[in-house]
Order: C-alpha cells, then sequence, then structure tokens
C-alpha cells in the first residue's frame, strides 16, 4: 500500500459524500415544499410565502446549494422545521437508539453467521451443511416486517414474554435484534461459506496438508486468514443494510432510532434533517468501505500496488 | 387548639389523605398513535393529531358536550351574551388556575388573541389560526372576569368560534417566560385537566394529570401518546395490555379485537366527508357538464361497501346533521346514474381524451382502491381517466400543469355549512385562491349565508347545495370518514367526532 493509493482512496471517499448530499439536496427541493407540510393545506398563502422566505427556500436553488454548502462548511447543518430546534441536535439525539441496535445485531451476527458459514464449508454436502443453507435462504427470504410481526405474536401477545414495542430496557432489545440478525447473519453464513469453499479448493491447502499439517491446523493457519479476505468487503454493506434494515424494523418495533426519524422527516420534507441523516449513512458507507479498501491494500498487498501500477 | 379544630384538621387530613390515595390509584394510560404532533400550539399546528393530543391541555371559553350532540356548555366562560350581531361577552370562571400556577384571567383571553400571539400579520398564529378567528377585530378587557369580543362584520359563528378548534386559550406569563415563540410551542401551558410534562418527538408525549383542574379529576395519573406506526403492533400492545387505546384502525381489524374479551372497537364517523376535486382549467373539465358526468358515474354506496364494510356511509350531499336548522334533510343528493353520465358525456362532446387523476399512496384510507374503483366506474360510462400516483402533496398542488382530478376531504370545522362548504369552495378557500374553480354565483350565495338570518341561510344553503352538486361542481362527495380505536375493557370512553380524545372525567371512566 502506497500513499498514493490510500490519498486516491480518501479523494473518492470525499467525492462520494459529496455528489450524495447534493443529489439529496436537489432531489428533496425539486420534488416537495416544506411550507406545506409544516403550515397545512389550507394555510393561508401569504403564510406560506413568509414561511418561504426565512428559511431561503424562495431562492433559485443553486443559491441555496451554495448557501448549504458553506453553511456546511462552518458547522451549521441546518433546522428543523418540525421539530424547532437545531436539526444536528434531533439526529444527534436518536443516534445512540441507532448505534446499540446496530453494535448488538452486528455482534450477534458475526458471532452467528461466521461460525455457522464455516462450519457448513468443513461438512461439505452433509446434512447439517444443507440445512444450514437451507435455514439461511429462509432467514434472508423473510421480509423483516412479517418477522417482526411474527415474533411479537409469539413472544408478546401468545407467551407475553416481551414488550411488543419501544425501548428503554433489555427486554425492548430483544425481537428487534433478533429480526435484524436472522437476515444478516444469513447472508454472512452464505459468504463465509462460499468463501471456505473457494480457499479450501486452494492448491496451498493441499501443500499444507502435504507437508504434514493436521487438517484443523491447516484450516487455522491458511484457510481462515484467507476466507477473510472476500468476507470484508460483505462488512462494507453490511453497515449499510444494518440502517437501511433498521428502516423497517424501527417501525414495527417503534424503535426511537435514525431509521424512523429519516423516514418522517424525507415525507415531511424536514430538509436539514434528511441531509444530515444521509450524509451520516453515506460517510459511515464510505468509512468502512475506506476502511476495507486500505485493509485489503494491508491484508493482500498485491492489491495496493497493482492499482497504483507499481 | 380547641376540640373544633382539631377536628376540622383531623377532618381535612382525612380528606386529603383520601384524595392523596384517590391519586395515587389512578391508571397510567397509555395510547398508541401513528404520529404525534411537532408543534404543540393549535396556531402553530392545525393537524389531526395535535387536536387529538392538545385539546386535553388547551380549553376553549366553551365547551363542546359532543356526548350530548354538541351542545355548547360552560368552558372556561360560565356564560356568554350576544351583544349585537358582531360583539360577543364572556363571563369568565372564577379560580381556573393555570398549569404554572397563575390564575388565569381577562388577561389570558386578551393575550391568547392579541398581537404576541395571534392579532396581525405579523403574528406567529396568523397564518394558521386566520381561517378561524380572522373575522375578530377586538378584544376589549371589561374587568378582569369580563371580556368583549367585536367581530369586523355580523358572525353567525361567533359561539361556534369560541366553542371549536383553534380559540383554545394560553397562559399569559408562561407565554412569555417561555421566551420565544419556538420554545412555547414545544410546550404550552393552558388550563386543561392534564399538562404537558415531557415530549420527546417521534416517540411519545406524556400528559400528567393536572391536580388544581378547576372541573374535575382527571380519571389517569398520566397519559402517554406513544407513536406506534405499525397497526400490527398497536394492535399487539393493545391485547396484551400495554396500551390501553390504539388509534386508527381499520375494518378489517375489527374483529380481532372484538373476539379478544379484554379489547373492543369504538368510534365511527368524524365531521369529515372524502370528496374528489375536479380542475376546471382542465381542457376537458372546464364544461360543468364533464364534471356532472364524472359525478353520476360513481356508484359511492358500493365504495362503502367494498372499502369499509358499511362502517361508513354515503352522506346527503356535501353536509352533515350536525348542522342543525342549516341540515337540509329534504335534498336529494346526486345519485349513481350511469345512463345520464353517458348522456352528459355526448351532450359535451367528448371524444375519449385523456383526463389525469393524481393520487397519493393511501393518505387516505383505501385511497389507492377508491382510485382504481373510480377510474374503473368512470371508463364504464366511456371516460378514459388516467391515473397518476404521486408521492406528495407538493406534486399535486404545485404542478398545475394537466391536473384534472385530485383527492382531498373536507371536514367541517364548525357545525355549520360556513365551516365546512364555504369555508372550503368559497373565495377564501384551496381551490378559489388556486383557480381550480371560480363562481360568482356560488359566492353570491355565500356572502347570504354569513348573514344571522336563518330562513335566508337555509336558502342559500339549499342553493349552494344545488351549484356543488348539479350546476357547476368543483368536485364531489364519496363517503363520510370514519375513525376507529382499539379500546382495553377497563375503560368506559366514547371517542368523540372531531378527532380530539377527549380523556377528563367528563368523558372517560375507568372500570372496576
Amino acid at each position: 500500500m502506497t500513499p498514493l493509493y490510500a490519498l486516491q482512496k480518501i479523494t473518492r471517499a470525499l467525492l462520494t459524500v459529496l455528489l450524495i448530499v447534493s443529489t439529496v439536496f436537489i432531489v428533496l427541493r425539486l420534488s416537495g415544499d416544506p411550507a406545506i407540510y409544516v403550515l397545512g393545506l389550507d394555510a393561508d398563502p401569504q403564510a406560506l410565502d413568509a414561511f418561504r422566505t426565512r428559511w431561503g427556500l424562495d431562492q433559485p436553488i443553486f443559491v441555496q446549494y451554495l448557501q448549504f454548502l458553506s453553511n456546511c462548511l462552518q458547522g451549521d447543518f441546518g433546522y428543523s422545521y418540525f421539530e424547532e430546534r437545531d436539526a444536528m441536535e434531533a439526529v444527534l439525539e436518536r443516534l445512540p437508539q441507532t448505534l446499540l441496535l446496530m453494535g448488538v445485531t452486528g455482534l450477534f451476527t458475526v458471532l452467528i453467521g461466521i461460525p455457522a458459514g464455516v462450519y457448513a464449508a468443513l461438512h461439505h454436502n452433509s446434512w447439517i451443511d444443507r440445512m444450514t443453507m437451507l435455514v439461511s435462504v429462509a432467514g434472508f427470504s423473510l421480509p423483516n416486517f412479517v418477522l417482526g410481526i411474527f415474533l411479537i405474536l409469539l413472544f408478546s401477545v401468545t407467551w407475553q414474554l416481551l414488550p411488543t414495542g419501544g425501548s428503554g430496557t433489555w427486554q425492548h432489545l430483544v425481537m428487534p435484534v433478533l429480526t435484524m440478525t436472522v437476515a444478516e447473519a444469513a447472508v454472512f453464513a452464505r459468504f463465509t461459506r462460499s468463501a471456505m469453499l473457494e480457499v479450501l479448493h486452494q492448491p496451498y491447502m493441499r501443500t499444507a496438508r502435504a507437508k504434514g499439517l493436521r487438517w484443523h491446523q491447516a484450516v487455522r493457519r491458511h484457510a481462515l486468514p484467507n476466507a477473510a479476505i472476500p468476507l470484508v468487503t460483505v462488512v462494507g454493506f453490511f453497515v449499510g443494510t444494518l440502517i437501511a434494515g433498521g428502516v423497517v424494523t424501527e417501525s414495527v418495533f417503534a424503535w426511537p432510532g435514525l431509521g424512523r426519524l429519516l423516514v418522517t422527516s424525507v415525507a415531511n420534507r424536514d430538509l436539514a434533517v434528511v441531509q444530515i441523516i444521509v450524509m451520516l449513512i453515506a460517510c459511515s458507507m464510505v468509512l468502512t468501505n475506506l476502511i476495507v479498501d486500505l485493509l485489503y491494500g494491508w491484508l493482500d498487498p498485491r492489491v495496493g500496488s497493482l492499482r497504483t501500477g507499481n | 387548639m380547641n376540640r373544633t379544630s382539631r377536628s376540622l384538621c383531623s377532618l381535612l387530613g382525612g380528606v386529603l389523605f383520601s384524595t392523596a390515595v384517590l391519586a395515587d390509584n389512578r391508571p397510567d394510560l397509555t395510547v398508541a398513535v401513528t404520529k404525534n404532533p411537532s408543534r404543540l400550539d393549535p396556531m402553530a399546528e392545525n393537524s389531526n393529531v395535535n387536536k387529538r393530543v392538545m385539546k386535553n391541555v388547551l380549553e376553549t371559553l366553551i365547551y363542546t358536550d359532543s356526548q350530548d350532540n354538541g351542545t355548547l356548555k360552560p368552558g372556561l366562560a360560565e356564560s356568554w351574551k350576544r351583544i349585537d350581531g358582531k360583539t360577543l361577552e364572556f363571563s369568565l370562571r372564577q379560580g381556573v388556575t393555570c398549569h404554572n400556577g397563575e390564575t388565569f384571567d381577562a388577561n389570558d383571553v386578551a393575550f391568547s388573541l392579541g398581537a404576541q400571539r395571534f392579532q396581525g400579520e405579523q403574528a406567529p398564529g396568523w397564518g394558521i389560526g386566520r381561517q378561524y378567528l380572522g373575522g375578530l377585530d377586538s378584544v376589549e378587557i371589561i374587568d378582569s372576569h369580563h371580556v368583549q369580543v367585536h367581530f369586523k362584520q355580523d358572525d353567525p359563528l361567533m359561539e361556534l368560534r369560541f366553542a371549536n378548534w383553534m380559540s383554545e386559550m394560553v397562559c399569559q406569563d408562561a407565554f412569555q417566560a417561555a421566551g420565544s415563540w419556538e420554545n412555547w410551542v414545544k410546550q404550552p401551558v393552558g388550563t386543561g385537566p392534564y399538562r404537558v410534562t415531557k415530549v420527546k418527538h417521534g416517540d411519545h408525549i406524556q400528559l400528567t394529570a393536572f391536580d388544581d383542574y378547576w372541573g374535575g379529576v382527571a380519571p389517569a395519573k398520566s397519559v402517554t401518546f406513544k407513536v406506534i406506526p405499525e397497526i400490527a403492533a398497536r394492535i399487539a400492545g393493545l391485547k396484551t395490555g400495554e396500551y390501553q387505546i390504539a388509534t386508527e384502525l381499520t375494518p378489517d381489524q375489527f374483529e380481532l379485537l372484538q373476539n379478544d374479551k379484554n379489547t373492543d372497537v369504538a368510534g365511527g364517523p368524524i365531521r369529515n366527508i372524502r370528496v374528489i376535486i375536479f380542475d376546471e382549467n382542465h381542457p376537458q373539465l372546464k364544461n360543468p357538464k364533464m364534471r356532472q358526468a364524472l359525478s353520476y358515474a360513481i356508484d359511492r354506496q358500493l365504495i362503502v361497501d367494498a372499502l369499509y364494510g358499511g362502517h361508513a356511509s354515503v352522506p346527503n350531499g356535501l353536509q352533515m346533521k350536525v348542522f342543525g336548522d342549516l341540515y337540509i334533510a329534504d335534498h336529494e343528493s346526486i345519485k349513481y346514474d350511469p345512463t345520464k353520465a353517458r348522456q352528459l358525456l355526448k351532450e359535451a362532446g367528448y371524444n375519449g381524451e385523456e383526463i389525469s387523476y393524481r393520487y397519493l399512496q393511501d393518505y387516505y384510507t383505501g385511497e389507492v382502491s377508491t382510485a382504481q374503483i373510480l377510474a374503473e366506474m368512470w371508463r364504464q360510462v366511456g371516460i378514459n381517466v388516467k391515473l397518476e400516483l404521486k408521492e406528495n402533496w407538493g406534486q399535486i398542488e404545485d404542478d398545475a400543469k394537466g391536473r384534472g382530478i385530485f383527492n382531498w376531504s373536507n371536514s367541517a370545522s364548525y357545525p355549520d355549512p360556513l365551516g365546512q362548504i364555504y369555508r372550503l369552495y368559497g373565495p377564501e378557500g384551496w381551490f378559489q385562491r388556486n383557480n381550480t374553480y371560480q363562481s360568482a354565483e356560488f359566492n353570491t350565495w355565500g356572502e347570504q349565508l354569513k348573514g344571522t338570518d336563518k330562513a335566508k341561510r337555509i336558502e342559500a344553503m339549499r342553493a349552494m347545495l344545488e351549484i356543488y352538486e348539479r350546476q357547476d361542481p368543483p368536485g364531489t362527495f364519496l363517503h363520510t370518514l370514519p375513525m376507529f380505536y382499539g379500546v382495553s375493557t377497563t375503560l368506559d370512553w366514547t371517542p368523540g367526532d372531531t378527532g380530539f380524545m377527549d380523556l377528563s372525567h367528563r368523558n372517560l371512566r375507568i372500570k372496576g
């Protein structure tokens, strides 16, 4: 990995964030007028105009855009029309809930998905392998809201063990985490299995065995580290799907996180809030992928030197 | 301390003790809702969800008793009298305390309607409050418990305006202590049976019983309006006892709750009629005969039966029984008549040109299904309607080009035609302001409706219903809009017809 390779990646990451934020800025403004959402359909036309003037919505879109960029650079990310407060404050209030949900889900996904995939690959074509893949396909195919409602019926209505929704205690966390983990762990199990299967058939595995390593030693020293490389890519997508998948799960379980805030803010055209959340998602995706890219260069030195032409 | 004083003390102590025990035994209620208001002053957010919550916090001078056919009863005012056609005098109730401890009096009435909150174009509440109280000229304080409100011209609705949404009174000291309108709308202070104690945006609003309330003890210790967007989750929570009331139910969910001994269904039509609007600027809709044909081609009863299982109804024109004398009982509303529709199309010289019908993804209950059914009904008489699903209101309102038919609902903000047909289709309404409809004749009758002579008002209403339905329709009615709730059987609660959830002692009892 060379400094030039790293610089290229970082520049590309920054451009991606700028592109995403600019697209969202323009699309949101062209497709709906916040004044109607804030003041209501029957509001006085003068009041609607006054609202637009107050927030600069009557200005040409490129003026608004330049103003937005300039404000962002000065650390001002706008005002939430709906919550009547700083938009960043509204977003930051929800962030811990989303991070908690993401963190616990991420932990369980990795703890369940990777071992399941490795185990299935090592027992290729056995009934355990087939069962693991069957469960994985089922978990991946089942929409979040169906599974969520099913869990509510089972754990809350029938057995009365867990609350149906909300947040605050560990009991509130169980069903949302379970709902998201089922789908995510299924993806991880499938990816790990194929990555492992590919590695297990590589010549270096035969060499390892030939030089006298036991099967489990060969797997631990050679198969697992090599299978980890494509798996790192999945982690990049994983962060994005956690936030996107969280939208549905948060709605079903009334979890007060960023996903729900994003949906309601888009529907209400609470522009500043949407922009901050999109910026956060974009940054976290780009950052994860940047780390993945840099990690790739470190894990596999061929990647960095090939890309930079050295 | 003599014996009498000791007895008095012990008696007083006993009363206080039993009140405290009573207060402690009251339940904490949770209401599962789809959405909560963001800005809690009515003049900052004119929405059904705001009305649902905040009328428990802020009160009007006159109380509308929804359990007694909407009879007007004393509220913050003990009595009121008309001085003339444009002046109303209120005698305020004594001993009313605001949630912040200040005494409610005439100054608070004047302040609630004054320049810092409502009166004048620079006031923060003017933009929203204007369509309700815009006719107000001034408020005159006679003494600390008497005020006169003066209107600019004769107004038959004066009493109703102070008995309905948007005339809620606030407390001056608390408003000024908030420091700004932005702060105030987060936690308004009034005189109601509950006070706002906690607001977490997008999650919940908590009201707590106000124990110094003048009207009686609130039956619940606290009420939390919790946002649960998924209907299945609201119903599940109601069944497990986490929520005591769940809002916005659809008829297909009724059986689930009615078969459970712990839950039941409440509610019915609210003061709102679902309508469709015709934009007369559309080349095909300029001719009134085309709009009449669209209206005759609709089998309204079929829509009600198919989508609401009989839980909504077809009204007798754009009017409601709560209008009292102004409800024209012998009015013959337009009926489904496909033959007549075809004949009108022929007379209008229609040749199958395309007419756009813009609608949203179920902003109204069953909006998509309704649009599809309507398009099919129109197709059967030979009208070529193109369905255009839009993402938001702005795409329907702002983009006038090519707009033909679109959806709306007509709520009666007052139990009077002035609060519905003329408010919406008159010169101040959205349709005339945005040129989808113009009718000088309709406006002339509307001005007559604004008078105080009852016979003349009835005559005007008859004429306006004819114009709306037969002569020059700006749109047409479909059915009444209902609001259904799932309710725990531990509560004895009857919803009113405005969307306001009255959880005071007047309307809610806890069983057992």
